[in-house]
Formats: C-alpha cells, sequence, structure tokens
C-alpha cells in the first residue's frame, strides 16, 4: 500500500485544509478510494494486465474525462514505464474511450475485439475497473474542486 | 426517454465467462462476501470476480459511499444514482436504485417524471436541485458548477451532505460504466 493519497495529491490537500476536513468526516470513503487505487495500479500487485496498459487506460479515461491534473498523474506513470505492445494497446485505448465518453455504446463485439487483441476475461474486467474507477475519480476531483472554492 | 426503464426486478448477463464458483479462492470468496448477500447468486459479481482485490475494495467503498451513516439521507443519495443511471442509460442499475428510492419515499411521481423525461424531467425544486448537481456531475466530462452547490445550499443541504451526493453520483459514474460494457439487463 502506498502512502500516498492520490487525490489529496491531485488537488493539493493537506492537513488542516477544509478539504481535508470534509474528507475525514468520511473516513471509510476516503480510505477505499486509495484502497481501489492501490488495487488496481499497484505495480507490485499482479494484474493480468501489464502496468504500461493499466497507466495508458487510466491516463486516456482522465483525458477523455476533461482532467488535466489526473491525466498528468497518470501519464506520468505511463512514460515512466517500457514500451507496450502497440497493436494490443491501441485495442485498449479504443475501448476505454468509448466506455468513458459514451459507455451505453459499447456492445459484446467490443469484448470479443478485446479478446481477439489477447485480452483474458480476467483481463477484460480489470481494465473495466480502471475505467470505472478513473470516471469515479474525476468526478471526485470535480466535486471537491468547486466545493474547496466555496470554504 | 424510451430506454425502457422499470423498477422491477431485473436480472445481468455477461458477456464474457465469470468465474466458476467451484473453483473459487479463498481471496475470492471473501471478496464476493464483502459484496452482499445479493452477489453470491449474481452474475455480476462473479464475474468481476476475475479481480478479487479490485472488487473488494471497491464494495467496500461502495457501502461506504451508499450507507455510510452520517450524511446525506439514503434516498437522495439513491436519487443521485438513479438520475445519474438514466443519463447514462443503464437500465439494469436504474431498475435497482429507482426501486431503492420508491421503497424509501413512496415518490412515485418523481420516478416516474424521470422515466419519462430522464434526468431533465421537471421536478420540485429539492428533487430538480439533486437531478440538476447529478446530471451535471455525471457527464463526460464533468459539467458541474458552482451554481449546482449554490443551488443545493439554498435547498438546506450542507457542504457535508453535498460532497455525500457527489460521492454518490461519483459512484454510479463507476457502476453505469461495468454494468453497461460486460454484460446486459433481462427479464428475471
Amino acid at each position: 500500500m502506498s502512502a500516498l493519497d492520490v487525490i489529496d495529491s491531485v488537488l493539493g490537500i493537506g492537513p488542516g485544509d477544509p478539504l481535508d476536513g470534509l474528507r475525514r468526516g468520511r473516513e471509510e470513503a476516503r480510505l477505499r478510494a486509495q484502497t481501489s487505487y492501490d488495487a488496481l495500479f499497484d505495480p507490485d500487485v499482479f494484474t493480468p494486465l501489464s502496468a504500461q496498459e493499466r497507466f495508458a487506460a487510466a491516463a486516456r479515461v482522465a483525458e477523455v474525462s476533461g482532467s488535466t491534473a489526473l491525466t498528468r498523474h497518470y501519464g506520468e506513470r505511463r512514460d515512466a514505464q517500457g514500451p507496450a505492445n502497440g497493436e494490443r494497446l491501441a485495442a485498449v485505448l479504443s475501448h476505454v474511450e468509448t466506455v468513458a465518453r459514451a459507455p451505453s455504446e459499447a456492445s459484446r463485439d467490443d469484448l470479443a475485439r478485446l479478446a481477439q487483441a489477447g485480452l483474458t476475461p480476467a483481463a477484460i474486467v480489470t481494465l473495466s475497473q480502471i475505467v470505472g474507477f478513473v470516471a469515479y475519480q474525476v468526478r471526485i476531483e470535480a466535486a471537491l474542486t468547486l466545493l474547496g472554492d466555496r470554504a | 426517454m424510451s430506454a425502457g426503464f422499470t423498477t422491477d426486478v431485473r436480472d445481468w448477463a455477461a458477456w464474457i465467462a465469470p468465474v466458476d464458483l467451484a473453483k473459487a479462492s479463498d481471496e475470492q470468496k471473501a471478496a464476493l462476501e464483502a459484496s452482499g448477500t445479493h452477489a453470491a447468486k449474481s452474475q455480476y459479481y462473479h464475474l468481476l470476480l476475475h479481480d478479487p482485490q479490485a472488487l473488494r475494495q471497491r464494495s467496500l467503498l461502495f457501502n461506504a459511499v451508499m450507507y455510510g451513516a452520517k450524511g446525506l439521507a439514503r434516498a437522495d443519495r439513491e436519487l443521485g444514482a438513479t438520475v445519474e443511471s438514466i443519463q447514462n442509460g443503464c437500465v439494469y442499475c436504474t431498475s435497482v436504485h429507482a426501486r431503492f428510492y420508491l421503497q424509501l419515499t413512496k415518490r412515485e411521481e418523481v420516478v416516474a417524471a424521470l422515466f419519462r423525461d430522464g434526468a431533465a424531467a421537471s421536478l420540485p425544486a429539492r428533487e430538480r436541485a439533486i437531478a440538476d448537481f447529478a446530471a451535471a456531475l455525471g457527464a463526460t466530462p464533468p459539467a458541474l458548477a458552482a451554481s449546482h452547490i449554490d443551488v443545493l445550499a439554498e435547498q438546506g443541504f450542507s457542504r457535508e451532505e453535498i460532497a455525500d451526493l457527489a460521492q454518490s453520483v461519483a459512484m454510479f459514474a463507476w457502476a453505469n460504466r461495468l454494468m453497461l460494457t460486460l454484460g446486459e439487463p433481462k427479464e428475471s
């Protein structure tokens, strides 16, 4: 488990800030947002997706969702990884863009394309959780930013 | 709106192979347990068991966000979840959370208006404030503005309660994407 709290880090929340108090008033939600991040992105946690693929997918979701800070967070971690399989990564990024932008447009055929690109059912589930988690995270960031302005 | 929204109980079928419970590891069994009693027979949870660590942490977050004892009334969290689910076209999520909202409030007219006209439906001021906030935050990219928060504050919601509503909407940005892209609802 990393000591970093990603939402605090991205929003620049420090001890004593009004948003720190707001988040700590819901300690379990604060904690589980971070442990969800750890489960999906900790390089020591085995997943059927490479770290490169995980961070690249997250960066794409953040970008489609208009979050500059989270695009930077995940983009830096993506760029720190080695190169990825181009064709497989392209299939991953195309899919996550659809799911982030317009999830009702995704179909059974999209999962078949991921399978053809070499993703196992387990890899598809982890990828879907990453997209969902970042969709959650960008909205927490958006709401806290505005609530912080109104402290 | 004509996406077939309903408060009837729906089932959900995965598009790819779920985990066979007979072969589940102890870690997978623990993750299923953390997800609630309804998870035991749900293909959705059996599918998510492919990544037991992610499922376990997500379920703990979900429970804190939707059932946390402090703050925003449970019915208002369910309304936020319902509006987001309608906006995303998630028939399954809508069926569950509109049903919970109805059970808690008996506000059949609110659900009927949302099913008929979507998130922009004509609603009483308090529900309108929640729906506007949820629809704006649920959009991609999020289109939340200070005015959405101000309107909720005028309706008597505290900052803590507004943050709770944001958690509920954000949680369903996640849930809708799993439900809509890994399988589909079916008659139960």
